[in-house]
């Protein structure tokens, strides 16, 4: 039992193959067009963590939201699974099916860019963490947002700051308040990974990412479960009967 | 769209597993609501305090009209809701031994789509708290006795309406819940579905699992139900067993007339069994003789130069029990 909401989300997902499929070939397309367009390795190493935060974000919130409004997470929660558990072990799902979808892209940018294998690897494992972490955070975006389309939005865009403040999008001048919070942004990591497999750099931001990967889901569990098995997000909340 | 449930949830009270009686009969009440009042947001009261108790094993029915408050007050019992004012005794969650107390099933007719129906099902059987083989177990006995077992494998996104409601009913009762709470669980369904979700819901009576059903139809709720309650504009109007709300109007036939033109002036002559009620229009009268009395009724009026326009007859059911407690049809 402690892995069912986990199993379904898995076995929902491989039921869905066009999707599931898509899911693997559009990013890797995007991937083959970046590493075979002659763009130069820290802009591959830039455009990558983009296109994976705002990806896992956007749809860990939305198809939350829809989850909620539909009544399901209520009903889940009525038959006995604690709203905590089913959150978490939807974010590991959500994790684990993104990075299956998303690691051919890694896997093309990493081939462009003659990584070894313990830099690929590296960069996988960032990605694992990034997707549990955009998971949470679409998780916290849907405890605070009441139509799918809002949430996936929000998620997003606060997914992307947090990439724009990792300095994926630009350099930040040391001392700055931009260096300080590139420092504590959580997907630092996965930038400075990327740029270590595409380009050779030395890899930081680790103690940032361990952090969020770890207290994020504490805030889950303190924030998240009440709101989303209120019945205001039930649909049927306004019959008064 | 806020619910404030830090003040109400101290209205609700969660107690122990239900104590039996000594010869292992009903016990005393498994959930009770005490003067139970609730509105959604500011808008008007849906619930205006209302008591309600039942027993452990106890079929109850709750019948009333469209915005009486009966899938509100599921909801509550259902532990969605925390009351405005009064107080909600509710078992715990979960028994002793792990298992969900809960079943519900409403109209959220959400499911994994993807996933077939025998996946959705097990689903809630292992996550009410059933092992793996006893949750294959059930699961197959409630697809053959529901009449889904010939769909088991297919997706759910494939299943019509009809067996979409009937999963429904499956993963509420699949984990072998103590409270069982069904709102309009009829509806949709074939005579034959009925008439199995009937008998699965007796059995588990047996088993002393408890059933409150909301529900309209005051044809299916007696052939089920132990006790029905009445809900009219958030309160309980009447409660009682069958034959008890039944013996409640007694045993008269009310006869009502409506009339193109009035009889003369005087009174009408009607034998000794027939009582008028109301002379107005609809010229209303009650008998003891059954429907034999309205021909005798008319040529009454029509002796007295009446013009009949229309005669509605209501021999003494749970309608007219309804209509008399509440004031009010229960189709209205």
């Amino acid at each position: 039992m402690i892995a069912l909401v986990w199993s379904v989300r898995w076995r929902t997902a491989l039921a869905r193959r066009r999707s599931f499929a898509l899911g693997i070939v559009v990013p890797a397309a995007v991937a083959t067009l970046i590493a075979t367009g002659g763009a130069g390795g820290p802009f591959a190493a830039s455009a990558l963590p983009v296109l994976i935060v705002g990806y896992s974000a956007i749809r860990a919130a939305f198809t939350l939201v829809s989850d909620c409004r539909r009544g399901l997470t209520a009903r889940v929660a009525r038959a006995g699974i604690s709203p905590a558990s089913y959150l978490l072990q939807r974010a590991a799902a959500h994790a684990t099916v993104d990075t299956l979808q998303l690691a051919p892209a890694l896997l093309i940018a990493g081939a462009a860019g003659d990584a070894s294998l313990g830099q690929v690897a590296l960069t996988v494992g960032a990605l694992l963490g990034a997707t549990w972490i955009c998971g949470l955070i679409g998780i916290a975006v849907a405890a605070a947002t009441p139509t799918p389309e809002e949430a996936g939005l929000l998620a997003g865009l606060g997914a992307l700051l947090l990439v724009h403040a990792s300095g994926a999008l630009r350099s930040f001048a040391d001392g700055s308040v931009g260096a300080g919070l590139e420092t504590l942004s959580p997907f630092r990591f996965l930038h400075e990974a990327m740029l270590d497999m595409i380009v050779g750099a030395p890899v930081d931001g680790a103690w940032s990412f361990v952090a969020w990967a770890a207290l994020l889901p504490a805030l889950v569990v303190l924030l998240a479960p009440r709101p989303l098995t209120l019945p205001a997000y039930s649909p049927h909340w306004e019959g008064q009967d | 769209m806020h619910i404030p449930r830090s003040e109400a949830s101290e209205r609700v009270v969660v107690s122990g597993p239900p104590s039996e009686t000594p010869e292992g009969g009903r016990s005393s009440a498994f959930v009770r609501a005490t003067g139970v009042r609730f509105a959604y947001g500011n808008g008007d009261p849906v619930l205006k305090g209302v008591d309600l108790e039942i027993g452990a094993g106890e079929i109850v029915g709750i019948a009333g009209p469209r915005g009486s408050g009966k899938s509100t007050l599921l909801r509550m019992l259902a532990g969605d809701l925390a009351p405005d004012a009064g107080t909600l005794e509710l078992p715990p969650r979960r028994s002793a031994g792990g298992r969900t107390m809960l079943g519900y099933a409403a109209d959220e007719d959400a499911h994994f789509e993807e996933l077939s129906g025998f996946e959705n099902a097990l689903f809630f059987a292992r996550a009410g708290g059933l092992r793996r083989g006893e949750a294959e177990a059930s699961v197959r006995e409630h697809f053959a006795a529901l009449g889904l077992a010939d769909q088991a494998g297919r997706p759910v996104r494939r299943y019509s309406i009809e067996s979409r409601r009937r999963l429904l009913l499956v993963e509420a009762l699949v984990y072998h819940p103590a409270l069982i709470l069904l709102d309009s669980p009829f509806n949709g369904l074939d005579a034959d579905t009925v008439d199995a979700l009937v008998h699965v819901l007796r059995l588990r009576s047996a088993r002393r699992s408890t059933v409150v059903v909301a529900c309209n139809d005051l044809g299916l709720l007696p052939e089920l139900a132990d006790r029905l309650v009445f809900l009219h504009e958030g309160r309980v109007v009447r409660s009682g067993r069958v034959a008890e709300l039944l013996a409640s109007v007694g045993p008269k036939t009310r006869i009502e007339i409506e009339l193109e033109k009035r009889p003369h002036g005087g009174e009408v002559r009607f034998r000794p069994e027939i009582a008028v009620v109301d002379a107005g229009d609809p010229f209303v009268v009650e008998t003891t003789r059954g429907q034999v009395a309205v021909g005798e009724a008319c040529a009454a009026l029509t002796a007295a130069g009446a013009v009949i326009r229309s005669v509605a007859v209501r021999d003494p059911d749970l309608a007219e029990v309804f209509r008399q407690a509440a004031g009010a049809p229960l189709d209205a």
